[in-house]
This record gives structure tokens, sequence and C-alpha cells, in this order.
């Protein structure tokens, strides 16, 4: 049998042999970047610095609300917010230890430990990458993939920051006698669809004003979580976040894709259909 | 003989022969009959992992394994009112004083520093069955000529509960290029197939499989227990400290590893934080990071620009 010739696969070898190879400059790095993602970023100039983290953790104590009104829990809203900020600059931290322009990647979670005490641990990680051929001051953070951010900078875009608000809300419960009387109708119940109104207004916000102050021309791949953590069904958080972008090519570059029409029996969805996140608040 | 007597006296042979650095006489067997070349060849691979592994250049050359169970040394902490009983091990240590000013603190008083303490008896541990396992593979893959490993499969279970035994296993599917040249050690990589390809089209080689942990056992002081009874919301600092600081030691650790091979970078990597109780107050907070070594052999990057398409079902 004979080998089909593949000049790759034959330097590749060289190079695990010892012989050869364009090897990497600077400190070993770390990513939990995908292939596809690794080599995207390759081709728009970005190497991998590193995996990067941050963590913040909190005690979460009880704010008391009244069980009859909708209000914000102000307390605990700033307790959240907070607690993400101080994660993100502790991993801003880290990348700019390893030498990183920016952090792609970013999963900022929340883990809750409610067993004994209630306490909440906010984790921010991601991978560190850096342009060798430009010096830029301070790190951008943003949630894209590697796959996102090859896409916008080819559209002429720069990933600004990440941009986010939080609102902790209190649903007011409704009155005994008020609920037995609806009982048997089909009835809007305002003041659980005021308060969401209000919560997600209020977040979403916070999060506008922040990328306004970052001198953002807008914020791509926003989302809105809505999670009830361990406080029950009637404080809820709306969190909205999203990567806060600029212009910085003279126009909007056009990428023309080519169109495709795939002949398999049934494609994959180009889209991820939407579903409820988080666990809204039941009943 | 018997056969129950064969089987032992098998048995036996095998556990000798892991004695000796070698491997238990199963797997020696399989390997003699695959480089025989008269069996058909094993692999894990998917139709398009096949199709891509060939595009890349290579050939499966058979499934191979590798596995150890070992057990773990305990490690005494710092827990312990009477002293300091862990600082041998070396490991990182940060301390966090009686916030309220009593020094004289002893058995049942409810005043006592916070210990934040690396666990490096338990870190070396796990670090050892690895490379016990590893070893066994690439024994297995460079008996069978092969040039390195893909889509290797990790499985990493404590028998008895945390700070016992551990079994450590990886299987993966044994690649060849017909005609290259003979690696001292081969390759391993725990990317799919498809990924492999990819990656050797990008420019980067898989080097070996790199592992880093960092496990760090939280003794909370009483200004941390004080806290955590409060009904303030505030940052807990001695606990922040212990998770990040077991994270940061996972992240080192893995890219010393991937220093130690002479690679480039690590991709891939997965990311698995577990916190066990370990009774009283204390918490152990491990995090266990693995991803596929890599080593940049050309500058450019593909062969050919990515085209952008657009998807029309």
């Amino acid at each position: 049998m004979s080998v089909m010739p593949h000049p790759r696969a034959d330097a590749a070898l060289a190079c695990l042999a010892g012989k050869g190879g364009e090897r990497h400059q600077g400190r070993a790095f770390s990513s939990d970047l995908s292939v596809d993602e690794a080599v995207l970023l390759k081709e728009i100039g970005y190497e991998p610095r590193g995996l990067v983290v941050g963590s913040a953790v909190y005690h979460l104590g009880i704010q008391y609300s009244n069980w009859s009104t909708n209000q914000e829990m102000t307390e605990l809203t700033q307790a959240m917010y907070q607690a993400r900020q101080e994660a993100v600059t502790a991993m801003e931290r880290h990348a700019e230890q390893v030498g990183g322009q920016g952090v792609v990647g970013l999963k900022l979670e929340v883990q809750m430990h409610s067993g004994g005490h209630p306490l909440a641990e906010f984790v921010a990680m991601g991978t560190a990458v850096a342009n060798p051929t430009t010096h830029t001051r301070g790190i951008w953070v943003s949630d894209l993939s590697g796959q996102d951010l090859y896409l916008l900078i080819r559209a002429g875009y720069q990933p600004v920051g990440l941009a986010f608000g939080a609102c902790v809300y209190h649903v007011a419960h409704q009155a005994m006698g008020q609920w037995l009387g609806q009982q048997n109708q089909n009835v809007e119940l305002g003041n659980y669809t005021s308060a969401l109104y209000e919560a997600r207004e209020l977040a979403m916000t916070r999060m506008q004003q922040e990328a306004e102050r970052a001198r953002a021309d807008g914020i791509v791949a926003m989302r809105i979580d809505q999670k009830s953590h361990m406080w029950g069904s009637h404080v809820i958080e709306f969190l909205a976040i999203g990567t806060s972008v600029r212009l910085v090519a003279a126009e909007h570059q056009r990428i023309s894709p080519e169109l495709t029409v795939s002949l398999n029996d049934e494609p994959e969805p180009a889209t991820v259909p939407p579903t409820a996140s988080g666990d809204a608040a039941e009943g | 003989m018997t056969d129950q007597a064969a089987a032992q006296q098998r048995q036996q042979a095998s556990i000798a022969s892991l004695e000796r650095g070698g491997l238990p006489l199963a797997a020696q067997e399989r390997i003699e009959e695959m480089r025989g070349g008269r069996s058909a060849w094993t692999s894990d691979l998917s139709v398009a992992e096949m199709a891509a592994i060939a595009h890349a250049g290579f050939e499966p050359v058979g499934m191979v394994m590798g596995s150890s169970v070992c057990r773990i040394a305990a490690q005494w902490g710092y827990t312990t009112v009477y002293g300091l009983g862990g600082a041998s091990a070396g490991g990182r240590v940060r301390t966090y004083p009686c916030p309220h000013g009593f020094y004289g603190y002893g058995v049942g008083s409810e005043h006592r520093t916070g210990y934040n303490w690396e666990h490096s008896y338990y870190e070396a541990g796990i670090t050892e069955t690895r490379n016990l396992a590893l070893r066994r593979i690439l024994e297995e893959a460079h008996g069978v000529g092969a040039h390195g490993v893909v889509g290797v499969r990790i499985m990493r279970r404590h028998l008895e509960g945390v700070g016992n035994s551990l079994e450590f296993t990886c299987i993966g599917t044994a690649v060849r290029r017909r005609g290259g040249p003979q690696l001292r050690t081969p390759f391993m990589s725990h990317l799919d197939g498809v990924s492999f390809s990819k990656l050797l089209h990008g420019g980067y080689v898989p080097v070996a499989l790199v592992m880093g942990i960092g496990a760090m056992e939280i003794d909370p002081g009483c200004g941390t227990e004080w806290q955590l009874r409060s009904w303030s919301n505030s940052r807990i600092q001695q606990i922040s400290d212990g998770i990040e600081e077991a994270r940061m030691l996972g992240i080192n650790h893995l890219e010393s590893e991937v220093a130690t091979v002479d690679a480039d970078g690590a991709v891939g990597v997965s990311t698995d934080l577990a916190t066990y109780e370990l009774g009283g107050e204390s918490t152990l907070v491990e995090l266990f990071l693995l991803g596929t070594a890599v080593r940049r052999y050309a500058k450019e990057p593909l062969d050919e620009p990515p085209l952008p398409i657009m998807r029309l079902r």
C-alpha cells in the first residue's frame, strides 16, 4: 500500500521527533478554548496566554421585605453585583499577570451552597489572549466564544468589555381573600406582571449605563438570566449581561458569506430554539 | 494442573509483571497479536473521525489502555487544636489569626486560628496514579508501533471515598502514519479524531495529556465562623482565598506539566471543581484540570482561510 503524501503530517511528526518546527515564543499556556476557537483566534492574530480565574465567596444574609409589596431588595442587589464585580476584577488581575490583552469565553457562574450557611461562590473564568503585534492598555473581557469574536473582529468591531446589571426583586404575595376570589377565573396576576417588568427594566438599564460609561457603541449577545437561587419563589434575581463593542474600522466590514443548502436529510438547526432559562418563579 | 490453579498462577505472573514495571499478561498478549498484524484493528472512532484522521495522513492501529489503582496517603492537617500537623508536607499555607485578640485559646475555646492549606500528599498521590496509567497506555501504543493515541478518555474514581484508593484509567485509539519516523514517546490527546485533524491543519501537533490538580483544605477560624453566623451580606475572605488558591494551584501545575513535556500550551482544558466535607467545619476544595498539550510546528495557521457560510437549511 502506497502512502499518500502529506507534508503537514510529516512536518508535525518531525517536530515531535525533535527536528524543527516554528515553535511558539513565550511562556507555556493553558486554555479552555476548543480547537476551532484556538485556530480561528490565531487567524485574527490572537494567541492564548493562559486560563485565568477569579472568585469571590459571599455570605448572603437575609433582607426582610414586606410580604405584600413589590420592591427591590437593594442590599441583595448590591451584594450580587459587587461579588460578580470582584470575581471579574480578580480574573483581570490574573490576566494581566500572564500578559493578556483580553479574556474570551468568560464563564461567570454562581454556585449556591445552602447547606448550613447561605454561601454563594461567584466564579469568573476564561482564556486570556493577546495579539503580540499590538500594544493596548487595560484588559477587555468578553463572554463571546472564539468563533463569535472572529466574526466580530472581521466585521470591524472591537470588544470593549463586559456589561452587566443585576436586580434582586421581591414579588408581592396576594392577599388570601383575593386569592380565594380568583379561584374559578382566568385573570392576569397584575402584581407578578408588573414586578417582572420593573425588575427586568432595572437590570437592563444598569447594564446599558455600564456600557455607556465604557464609551461602547452597543452590546452584543446580551441575555437575561432569571433565578431565585436560594430565596424561594417570590425573590428573583434578574441578571442582564452581554459584551459591549465599539466599531473601530471606518465602517462595518461586509463578510459576504457563501450561501449553502444542506442536502442531508435532517440538517442541524441553524439556531438553537429559545428555552426557558433559569428557575423562574412559579405560582 | 487445575483451571483454578492455572488462573491463579497467571494472575500472580501479571502482578509480578506490574511490579517490574511491565504490563499484565492479558495486555501483553493483546499487543503481541496487534503487532503481528494478523488481527483486525479495533477503534472507537466514529466514521467522521476515521475520515478526518485519514485526511490528516494517519490510520488507526487499535485501541490501547492504561490503568492503575493506588492508595492515596493520609495527610494530617492543621485542624487539631494541639498544634500544627501537616506543615511537613511543604504545601501552601495561609493563616487567619483570631480577630478578637484572644491568643490563649485551647481545647473547647471558640477562638482559634483558621488555616487554608494545600494537600500536597493527596495531589502527589493522584499525579503518581496518573503517571502509572499513562506509562502503561504509552507502552501499549509504543508496542503496537503507533505514533500517537487520539480520543483518550479518562476515568477517575475514588473507590472508597475521597482520600483513600483511586482508580485512574485511560483508553484511546492508537494511530500511525505509515513510513513516519518512530517516536520515543507517542503523542496523546483527549481530543476526538476530527479535532485532531483540525489541530494538525491549524499548525499544532498534540504532545501529551497534561493534568493539573489543586487541593486546598479550608479550616475556618473563629473570624470566619462569626462572619458565617452573621446576618449581613459580606465577602468571606478565607473561603474566597481557599477556592482561588485551589484554582491557581491547578492552573500552575497544569502549566508546569506543559513545560515539562516541552509543549507550547494546552488546549481543550476541562475544569472540574469538587468540594468534599471533611468533618467539623473543614472542607477540601479540589480543582482538576485536564487538557492536551500542543506544540506549534507551523506558523501559518491554515492551509486555506476558513470560508464563511450561511446555512439555508
